[in-house]
């Protein structure tokens, strides 16, 4: 099933550069459990792709397939045009990933295993030490003479993300990298992610609905170990919208002024204080409207969608599953 | 030499498992067990036997010395080290680190191999190089059947670690495969060649333990019978019984070809099942 490429591709065969992540027909069962029911992806070209499903939906179990971590019962992984399972080694070459929570060699320091990764890869010394450097600096690696086994979860996942990125793969594949994190340290990955994007097929698993919404140009939806949809985020979106409308006002909403709510779009949702939520058809040209008779009502200090669209596909998806 | 060709990953594999060996508790604690349980059986000797000891030649010291211990500290040590090779990966989360690189698990699996080699051999040596200060101290020399002595001993700690590390493919936890190969080879196989050898009569040479008594019989002039066939009983009621059910108690002592063969016939078969498991085994979490 190649038909599935995201539209925004920017094929980068004049650079010679190969990026291409493809499903095909992939399962995975565990006795009688199925992690994963025959299902097929192929994303080629640069952008991020994010892979949303709830807990025990099959997204870490995808991810191991795609990087051998675990062998499909049937179906194959593709990385660039290799089998992953087959040519391992050939297809992880130009693959950074990081699956769960990685733990390094507690003993070696972050320094010493960044080099690991580095050298494993084969890259010169010289390359290495100014990436070490770019990533001590952007990444706020800890202390490089530090430990690993020393570290704190967040400092820990900012080490092996910056020996994901220290070979310059052109496919990064991250499983749920912000989480446990806190917010200073999901800037970081994010805005990372946001850079990377530009030149490097990245492929992400999250709960996190804003960060996808954000960095991602592709979403694929899983549950059950089916793939239940996939698409580019805005048709996504604009499909599952909330045909609701929030607007805060500057006073209190009273009970008149609902009255007169109450006139516009198809009425009312709720209210909570100076806030006030209205149903509308969904029309784009409908919500403009809204906010031009909202406004003659009382002051309005912000308008926005109610919840948000990916929010509202993924409730709408998963949640009808 | 390509950068990523499998034997540099195989040096990177062993450089950096060696330093993380280095600076493991696990090897600082062995070490110093190593040196005390050295110092300890060496003062004992010496405070024993030092007449005897003195009259006789530096190789009928090293016989005394070695017969001690060394072959339950070879087997403890290599154990330890070659009982999570596989087992660091599936245990923890490190496999998430060092799995998902553009490396051969196999290439990996004997990187790490090595360098719990090379760790195990440094502590052993500290064995060795007591009994060699003790050699100097008592005779002013050491034998040269020291060197044959160091090369039984790699080969000796290249077959546990190679038994220690099919565990570790075994089971999952990183504690698991030590554990049970500790008491296979520190008390298994002894159990087994009392019954299998002394009371049995059948010579124990599938024993990694029996084989590996070469190490300290090569130092014993003339090399011992490969057969010696004793009266059961040691005297009292409970022996007298015994005698009656066995009649004779057997001593097995294994050639140096038969040892080495033993031995080498360990790490290969074992090896390969280990490298297998690894390279078949899927991290499911």
């Amino acid at each position: 099933m190649r038909g599935n490429c995201h539209t925004a591709v920017y094929q980068e065969a004049d650079r010679g550069v190969n990026m291409e992540i493809s499903f095909n027909k992939v399962s995975k069962n565990y006795s009688k459990f199925k992690a994963l029911d025959d299902v097929s992806f192929n994303y080629s070209g640069h952008g991020a792709i994010g892979y949303l499903g709830p807990n025990g939906a099959g997204k870490t179990t995808t991810l191991k397939v795609m990087t051998n971590l675990l062998h499909p019962t049937s179906g194959t992984a593709e990385l660039n045009g290799i089998d992953v399972n087959r040519h391992p080694k050939k297809a992880m070459l130009n693959v950074g990933s990081m699956i769960e929570t990685p733990t390094p060699y507690p003993f070696l320091t972050v320094k010493e295993s960044l080099q690991f990764v580095a050298e494993l890869r084969g890259i010169d010394k010289k390359t290495m030490e100014s990436r070490i450097d770019e990533f001590y600096y952007a990444l706020k690696l800890p202390p490089l003479k530090s430990r690993m086994g020393q570290l704190s979860k967040g400092q820990r996942q900012r080490a092996v993300f910056a020996s994901v990125l220290i070979s310059d793969p052109d496919i990064v594949i991250l499983d749920e990298p912000t989480s446990g994190l806190d917010p200073f340290e999901r800037k970081i990955f994010r805005d990372f992610i946001l850079k990377l994007k530009k030149t490097k097929l990245v492929f992400f698993s999250s709960h996190i609905l804003s960060e996808v919404s954000e960095t991602c140009d592709d979403v694929v939806f899983i549950n059950h170990g089916k793939i239940l949809k996939q698409g580019k985020i805005e048709e996504i979106s604009q499909e599952f919208n909330t045909s609701a409308v929030s607007v805060e006002f500057l006073k209190p909403v009273d009970e008149s002024l609902v009255k007169q709510l109450e006139t516009i779009g198809s009425g009312v949702l709720k209210t909570d204080g100076r806030t006030a939520v209205i149903k509308f058809s969904g029309k784009e040209s409908d919500r403009a409207e809204i906010l031009q008779d909202v406004i003659k009502l009382a002051p309005v200090i912000s308008y926005s969608s109610y919840g948000s669209d990916l929010e509202s596909a993924y409730i709408s998806i998963l949640g009808e599953k | 030499m390509e950068n990523d060709s499998d034997f540099n990953q195989y040096m990177i594999s062993f450089k950096y498992q060696f330093k993380s060996y280095l600076r493991t508790k696990r090897f600082l604690g062995l070490f110093l067990f190593t040196l005390i349980i050295s110092v300890g059986i060496t003062a004992l000797i010496l405070h024993d036997e030092y007449s005897m000891l003195k009259a006789g030649p530096p190789l009928f010291y090293f016989y005394n010395y070695l017969e001690n211990f060394s072959t339950d500290l070879v087997v403890i040590i290599g154990a330890f080290f070659g009982g999570d090779i596989i087992s660091t990966d599936t245990g923890t989360n490190a496999a998430y680190y060092t799995l998902v690189q553009p490396v051969r698990r196999s290439v990996l699996f004997l990187g790490r191999y090595t360098a719990a080699l090379v760790s195990s051999f440094v502590i052993v040596f500290v064995y060795f190089l007591v009994g060699i200060i003790s050699s100097f101290y008592l005779y002013g020399k050491v034998t040269p059947v020291i060197f044959e002595g160091l090369g039984i001993v790699v080969l000796f700690l290249a077959a546990a670690i190679s038994f220690a590390s099919l565990f570790s493919g075994i089971f999952k936890g990183q504690s698991s495969g030590i554990i049970v190969s500790v008491l296979l080879l520190f008390i298994g196989f002894p159990i087994i060649d009392t019954f299998v050898g002394t009371i049995g009569g059948v010579d124990p040479l599938f024993s990694l333990d029996f084989a590996g008594e070469i190490m300290y019989l090569i130092f014993d002039k003339p090399y011992p019978a490969a057969k010696v066939v004793g009266p059961a009983g040691f005297g009292g009621p409970g022996a007298a019984v015994a005698a009656a059910k066995v009649s004779s108690f057997y001593t097995f002592s294994p050639t140096v070809m038969q040892g080495i063969g033993v031995l080498i016939a360990y790490i290969v078969i074992c090896g390969v099942i280990a490298i297998l498991l690894y390279t078949r085994r899927q991290i499911e979490g």
